[in-house]
Formats: C-alpha cells, structure tokens, sequence
C-alpha cells in the first residue's frame, strides 16, 4: 500500500508499518503525535522540564529504534507509555540513589560535622526556567500530584490526564487489575487529603 | 468509594472538588523542536552502527542475491568435495608416502579450494603416484570442519539478515 500524503488521519498502526518500510514521514508522525502526551507523563513525574525533554528523547529514541519489536495486537499508545514511563522510573530510581542530604551525612558523629558535610546553597532566586516549572507545576493539584508515590502518580496521570481505562493501564504499568484500582483509590485519598484538609 | 470483588461494578466515588481539579489537567508542551532532535539523535545512533561489507551487501537486493549464490555454490562445493574426499579414500590410503605430493596437497590446502583439492587427490590417486597415509586424515578432519563452517556460516547470515535489512532501510530513510 502507498503512502498518503497526509497521515495525520491513519491509524497508529498503519504508520507504524509505513515507519518499518522505511518512510522517514512516518517516524516523524509518530514523533509528532505522542510528542506532548509523553512529555506531559514524563514532566510530571520528574518534575524538571530539561531532565523531561531529555527523557522524552530517550523514550521517543528507544520506542523507535525496538518498533520491529511492537506487536500490532498491541495498543501502540500503551506500547510506548510503558516505555516512557520505565524511563520515568529509572530515572527516578537512579536519582534517589545519588541524593546528597542537604542536612549533611548521617554518618557524621556530632553536629559539627554534620554542619561540615552538609550542602551550601547558593543563590537562592528562581531562573527563568524554575519559573516556568513552578507556573506549569505549581497549582494545588499539581503539586499534590507531584506528592504522591511515583506508581500513584503513573496511574493518576494515564486515568485523568490520558483517559485510558484501567485495563490499559495495567497494560502500560504491568500490574494486576485489582492493583491499579487500589492504586487509584488510595492516590484519589491522598490528593483529597491534601486539597481539602481536615479541618481541626 | 464502593470496592466489591467484581471489578466491573467498582466505581470511583465522586469528589467535586478533586474532579474539577483533575479534569483541568491537560497536556503540557515541550520546546519547539523536540521531534528534529530525536530525528537527529535516531541519525547518529543509526549510522555510528559498525557496518561490514557483507552487511553492506545485503541492503541492495542484487548484490544480497549474488551473494546467496555465491555462498550456495560454496557450500555445495565443498559438499561435493567431501563426497569426492570420502570416495577415493579407501583407494588413496593404499599408497605409499611421497613427500613431493605432501607438498603440492599442502598447497592447495592453503588455497582454500576444497573441489581443487579433492580433483588433486583424486587425479594423484588415479595416475598410481602415492601419498604420505598420514596427510589423509588431516584432509578429511579440514575439509570436514570447513564443510561445517561454511553451513554455519550461511545459516547464521540467514538469521541476522532479516534484522539487518529492517535497520538499514530504516537508517536510509532519515538520512
């Protein structure tokens, strides 16, 4: 089958083939696509912009280089949320193990040494590109998301800012159906909490 | 929240507040320019791939083709020559050892051309002139061992090839 020179009306999978037969438009489409649907997954589970745009890259990188891989059964959206959100993960994961206490190390004796080995701060204003993550991110339910332990914070983001339905998501997040209702559940619980507190 | 064991019955419980909140949240936009730099980071990855002239060979269906032929008409060769080998064999071994002929058989080994060397041994055998007994067995064990390789070979050239040619269309494409 033929090309057509407008793709923006084929379905995910037909460009998919197209991009497997070689058509460089096709690669470009898929791109163009999913382009904000990962970034906006990938941005708010790191909550840095540049680290996000990187990460995209990374997914769009590794989507399109294992694309003879996807199965067409398959959704191609789930195909490659799952690969953005690993990276997301792994990511986060890799972060979390080199994070310097800015307190100073615990393995310090006293407290002058742990006022030694703790971080200096620097200039502490905002640069324009702070400023932009604190506008995009900085509403109530942003950053409550932003509070939620990362698996909660996959799931909330593919059911309200994706629409997919929980059978997809435990696609994309290989996880048991049951788990990703409960997931939903106990991350509805915390935004609740922490956009309408208990009042004393 | 209702939460029964019937996960089709299991509805999320409304939250004015919440919903409104999560119903306003919408895509975000990356830098202008993010689908050029993948497109771009996809070009160096592609082409910093080591490529061998075999593989080369490959994405062009002419050459690809020559080059089935040529490596079929090897593999039957030295299937011919190993039938020819094993056939002449228990003639061959009944000759004595004749070190100029050792030496014109080492020759041809070195050549590389296992029906060359079959059609010496046998036009030696048949012309009555004699050969070392124990260069026989060495020639048996080589040619067997590069009838082998030569069937490796060509099977593994078949496995990688269906990969390859996906990888280097796709590498034509964005240049």
């Amino acid at each position: 089958m033929k090309i057509p020179r407008d793709l923006t009306t084929s379905t995910d999978q037909d460009v998919v083939g197209w991009a497997l037969k070689g058509h460089e438009r096709a690669y470009r489409e898929l791109v163009r696509r999913y382009e904000r649907p990962i970034f906006s997954l990938v941005y708010r589970m790191v909550r840095h912009r540049e680290r996000a745009e990187d990460l995209t890259q990374e997914t769009f990188v590794k989507a399109l280089n294992a694309l003879e891989s996807y199965r067409r059964d398959y959704k191609f959206s789930s195909w490659i949320f799952k690969i953005a959100n690993n990276t997301a993960i792994d990511h986060l994961r890799k972060k979390e193990l080199d994070t310097v206490s800015i307190d100073g190390s615990p393995d310090a004796q006293n407290p002058a040494a742990a006022h030694e080995s703790a971080l200096q701060l620097g200039d502490s204003a905002e640069s324009p590109l702070e400023e932009l993550e604190a506008h995009e991110l900085g509403s109530e339910i942003e950053k409550a998301i932003g509070a939620l332990r990362p698996e909660y914070r996959s799931c909330i983001l593919l059911r309200y800012v994706e629409g997919h339905p929980y059978e997809e998501i435990a696609e994309v997040l290989d996880l048991p159906l049951g788990t990703v209702k409960t997931y939903i559940h106990r991350a509805r619980t915390e935004l609740k909490r922490t956009l309408d507190p208990p009042q004393a | 929240m209702t939460k029964t064991r019937d996960h089709r019955s299991w509805q999320e419980e409304p939250d004015a507040v919440l919903d409104a909140a999560l119903s306003r949240l919408g895509h975000l936009s990356p830098s202008p320019g993010l689908g050029d730099a993948v497109m771009e980071r996809l070009r160096i990855e592609w082409s910093a791939r080591p490529i061998t002239r075999r593989k080369q060979a490959k994405t062009q269906p002419n050459r690809r083709r020559l080059g089935w032929i040529l490596a079929g008409g090897y593999a039957a060769s030295s299937t011919i020559s190993l039938v020819l080998l094993a056939a002449m064999w228990d003639r061959a071994i009944q000759y004595a050892a004749i070190t100029e002929q050792a030496a014109r058989i080492s020759t041809f080994i070195a050549w590389d051309n296992l029906v060359l060397n079959a059609a010496a041994l046998y036009s030696a055998a048949a012309t009555d002139i004699s050969f070392i007994s124990q260069i026989l067995p060495a020639v048996a064990i080589g040619a067997t061992a590069m009838w082998l390789a030569t069937m490796v070979s060509s099977i593994g050239m078949y496995r990688i090839s269906k990969h390859y040619r996906v990888g280097r269309k796709r590498l034509h494409a964005i240049r």
